[in-house]
């Protein structure tokens, strides 16, 4: 997936200018970003429910409105999404996803396959919704902020989910936390003053003013 | 994607105005059965206002919920065509029967 010339204004305001990122199956992208910095517009942008200049061209293909593609691009935004009142059971067939296999995972789930979604605690909810996205048949996976109000313990499984997923897969990931981000990611990206900047090591963000 | 899974999900989306649109729908029969034909403009009005209302009311609190459904390809313009041109169909179908019954 090659994201290329992305520039976002609101109200003449310049929000994105001049993005370029490229994704290849196996990779997994980590985008960091203060709050406020564009990076939820960015995956937005690119999953085509956000209006901008842009072009996203995915297998050769140039695509516009990105999310109208489900086996080509999935995103988990950054709140809730799931209605309510739907049952695990029934989100997992949606999504096409095997729910026997992510409670191997997370053994916790096992009783819980009737349960509505909105009797999770908020947790649960989001771990249901990342893993569905992830496990999910699509090419590429944009996460924002994935990992907010996921235990330590559940990170290190998920990231493991990651890597196994990979094979088939680019993910392109967003946080705050550099260490994180290192860990689960083979290329660092930061969106500092409406630009791309591509991070090597914890020294180009002390250079660039993210870390201290 | 599979018919069925495209008219669960679409099903899905209704539910959020289903009851609301049940509720009115029947009110509305049972009007044009007690007072006839005469009262028809006024319900087909009340009919709209409450559909602008149900689309007011998802787009101001259930709109993180519209990426499920972008998750599977739908538009919310897909959504909202498909699932209120049912909800018409409905109401249409409901005050004709209420119209022979009476």
């Amino acid at each position: 997936m090659e994201i290329s010339g992305m520039r976002l204004l609101f109200d003449e305001r310049l929000i994105l200018s001049d993005v370029y990122m490229k994704i290849e199956t196996g990779d997994t992208v980590g985008l960091l970003g203060r709050n406020g910095c564009g990076k939820t517009c960015l995956m937005r942008g690119v999953y085509g429910t956000l209006e901008c200049e842009k072009s996203v061209i995915i297998d050769n293909i140039s695509v516009y409105e990105a999310y109208k593609k489900p086996s080509l691009i999935r995103y988990l935004p950054q709140h809730h999404f799931i209605p309510k009142y739907l049952t695990l059971k029934r989100v997992f067939r949606d999504f096409a996803v095997d729910f026997e296999r992510f409670t191997e995972f997370f053994p916790v789930f096992q009783l819980w396959e009737n349960t509505k979604i909105g009797h999770l605690s908020g947790g649960m909810h989001r771990l249901v919704e990342l893993y569905v996205i992830i496990k999910s048949d699509a090419k590429f996976i944009l996460l924002d902020e994935p990992f907010t109000h996921i235990s330590p313990v559940q990170i290190e499984t998920i990231q493991s989910i990651i890597d196994e997923e990979r094979s088939c897969k680019g993910f392109l990931i967003t946080d705050h936390l550099f260490k994180r981000i290192q860990e689960s990611c083979n290329q660092v990206y930061l969106l500092l003053n409406r630009k791309i900047h591509y991070v090597e090591n914890e020294d180009d963000l002390k250079k660039l003013g993210y870390l201290f | 994607m599979k018919l069925t899974r495209y008219i669960r999900l679409l099903f899905t989306f209704y539910r959020y105005f289903l009851w609301v649109s049940v509720f009115i729908d029947a009110a509305c029969a049972y009007i044009l059965w007690q007072h006839g034909i005469s009262v028809y403009k006024a319900l087909f009005w009340l009919k709209l206002f409450s559909m602008g209302a149900s689309f007011y009311l998802v787009n101001e609190y259930r709109k993180q919920e519209y990426f499920y459904f972008y998750n599977f390809g739908f538009s919310k313009k897909s959504l909202w065509i498909i699932t209120l041109a049912f909800d018409l169909l409905l109401f249409f179908g409901l005050m004709i029967l209420a119209y022979q019954f009476r």
